[in-house]
């Protein structure tokens, strides 16, 4: 069982769904993704957050087991996203992303040292680019991406994608960085430049994790009682259980290619938890036994 | 009543334009065509069409070694057979302008006697119409499947919405799913369905896999691939699935199994034989293929979904 290090953004949201706006709630792609790997492990979240940032949400973090000693205060004003979704959650827009105190330097912890898995959220390349730099070796590195980002610095998303050992990326984001319309295809193309372990992200289609020579795609969880209230996260969520899962059995005696498996699934399975309720309310209410209940039910379903 | 399956639909010759300028021509096709293929590789299959003419005996013949019975198949000595002609991009996703010449099958089909006798029938996506005459002439007791088009969800939403309503066992794909009821989320515009009344629906996605709602449960399936298996034509995919789905619900109909099991194998085999199916041109893949191959992958599908 190995610790944990998130490093990327907090912030604090405006999320608007048809008929109603939530205003000033937790989020960011850091955020999200240290709540789902806390589950599973020791989650140090590093992350520059600004003065405004309410005390009772950090409370909520280290109520978690999140470490929150990364998470440096800095005069100002954090981050803040204003999105919104169109008619079934389908369509996302943002009306503001206002990166403030998140485009400040992150100064990594020295505690980083014992964690021998590292996630980066979706930021700006350049700033995860420096990050990994500062990283001792022999640390697995994973890394996720946003469209903005491929969008305005594709050559340096490419860069940070071929320092990682791990890379998520959403279906969307797969296909505009490939250009490809199928995902196998797009997978194909992204990892011709040397990336050993790829994930992308499916939504209601579930997720494919691909290495150099398999693929393997997973379902998502879904039932008929499910309520999708806000897919704010959903996707960091993912990626977040992935790493608590692969984190929390490093030392396993498995084949390797099972563990990322089941990391996948459990990354979808958090994420489920997530969409059913505003920013991080729903994960906030259960606890493990709720995700492995789940998970069971998961794998109940898919036994042939 | 026999576990069997009579398929109910097109048997057409197809002409598929590749991206590359590749083409090929007058090959074997249809929607109740495939299906009737991905169906023998578990049951006895009574295929029931029209075709003109022009229609090779070649290909009877070959529907007849895959153990298909082709007395249902009528030809019209005067007529064209049902053509389509179908434009793929480089990623074989399928482009605007598919050309259709129903010729023969606008003539409505004929059910031979024997009909009544098989439990399952297939009714493929066809003009709304005649679906409809087809399921008004089965009997109580023979379960009814059907599928849809784009083309007639689009020309005639009510009559498809009819069609479903009339049946028992729906498979449409998840754009025609969207366009039909108006509603994005798949796990929404399925309780439009059942309150029409079916009992099973079975959502098409493509690369995405398959949803299967049945007992007020969602399955979702991924669809069976591997980074070395390459895509050389995916028409027919639908109709091979819907095939092997309900030629091994017809086997295993007196098994003594929990319907959802007996639903979820049905459809683990449907995109485990859509796989091979995409693997070649036409039937092609389906002609060389047998049980074992289809079991050995089936196989390696469970070792996949093994979490």
């Amino acid at each position: 069982m190995s610790d944990l290090a998130v490093i990327g953004c907090v912030s604090i949201d405006n999320i608007r769904v048809p008929g109603k706006i939530y205003k000033n709630v937790f989020g960011g792609s850091g955020g999200y993704a240290a709540v789902a790997a806390s589950f599973f492990t020791k989650i140090h979240l590093v992350s520059n957050i600004g003065t405004d940032f309410p005390k009772e949400t950090l409370d909520k973090l280290k109520g978690l087991g999140i470490d929150t000693s990364g998470m440096r205060v800095i005069e100002g004003k954090s981050t803040h996203f204003d999105v919104e979704y169109g008619g079934e959650l389908a369509d996302e827009y943002y009306h503001a992303a206002d990166m403030n105190v998140g485009n400040d330097e992150i100064v990594l912890p020295e505690l980083l040292d014992e964690c021998k898995f590292v996630y980066i959220s979706a930021n700006d390349p350049d700033i995860q680019i420096d990050i990994m730099k500062r990283l001792n070796k022999g640390i697995t590195i994973a890394l996720d991406t946003h469209a903005m980002w491929i969008e305005s610095k594709r050559d340096r998303v490419l860069k940070a994608f071929e320092m990682a050992d791990i890379v998520f990326v959403n279906s969307n984001e797969a296909k505009m960085f490939s250009g490809k319309r199928l995902i196998k295809n797009a997978a194909k193309t992204i990892m011709k430049d040397g990336i050993e372990r790829l994930v992308i992200k499916k939504g209601a289609h579930g997720g494919i994790l691909f290495t150099s020579d398999e693929m393997y795609p997973m379902a998502a969880y879904d039932d008929l009682d499910m309520l999708i209230v806000d897919p704010t996260g959903c996707g960091d969520s993912t990626a977040g259980g992935f790493m608590g899962t692969l984190a929390a059995n490093d030392d396993a005696a498995v084949k390797l290619n099972n563990i990322y498996k089941k990391a996948l699934v459990f990354g979808m399975v958090t994420a489920s938890f997530n969409l059913m309720d505003y920013s991080i309310h729903k994960m906030l209410t259960i606890d493990r036994e709720d995700i492995w209940h789940r998970y069971d039910l998961f794998r109940d379903m898919l036994r042939m | 009543m026999k576990n069997r399956l009579a398929a109910v639909g097109a048997l057409s010759l197809d002409t598929v334009n590749f991206h590359n300028g590749q083409s090929i021509g007058n090959v074997f096709g249809g929607s109740a065509g495939y299906a009737a293929m991905g169906a023998s590789f578990f049951t006895d299959v009574l295929l029931i069409s029209n075709v003109g003419r022009d229609y090779p005996g070649e290909f009877l013949n070959n529907l007849n070694s895959s153990g298909i019975d082709t007395t249902g198949v009528e030809i019209f000595e005067n007529e064209e057979s049902t053509r389509f002609s179908i434009n793929y991009d480089e990623e074989l996703v399928e482009k605007e302008g598919t050309l259709v010449d129903l010729n023969v099958l606008e003539m409505g089909v004929r059910l031979p006697d024997g009909t009544k006798e098989y439990r399952y029938v297939y009714v493929a996506g066809n003009d709304p119409t005649m679906q409809l005459s087809v399921l008004k002439e089965l009997k109580p007791g023979q379960v009814k499947a059907v599928s849809t088009h784009m083309h007639w969800v689009k020309e005639k939403p009510e009559l498809v919405r009819e069609v479903i309503r009339n049946s028992d066992i729906v498979f449409i794909d998840e754009r025609e799913i969207r366009q039909l009821t108006g509603i994005k989320q798949l796990k929404k515009a399925s309780s439009v369905f059942f309150d029409l009344g079916i009992s099973v629906l079975v959502v098409k996605k493509g690369e995405h896999g398959a949803l299967l709602f049945q007992g007020d449960r969602v399955y979702p399936f991924i669809a069976y691939d591997r980074l070395d298996m390459e895509n050389v034509d995916p028409t027919g995919c639908g109709g091979v699935l819907v095939g092997a789905f309900l030629g091994f619900l017809a086997k295993n109909d007196d098994m003594a199994e929990p319907l959802n099991d007996k639903y979820f194998k049905a459809l683990a085999f449907g995109l485990v034989v859509r796989s091979f199916k995409i693997e070649a041109y036409s039937y092609t893949r389906l002609l060389d293929l047998d049980r074992e191959d289809i079991w050995r992958r089936y196989d390696q599908f469970r070792d996949i979904l093994l979490v």
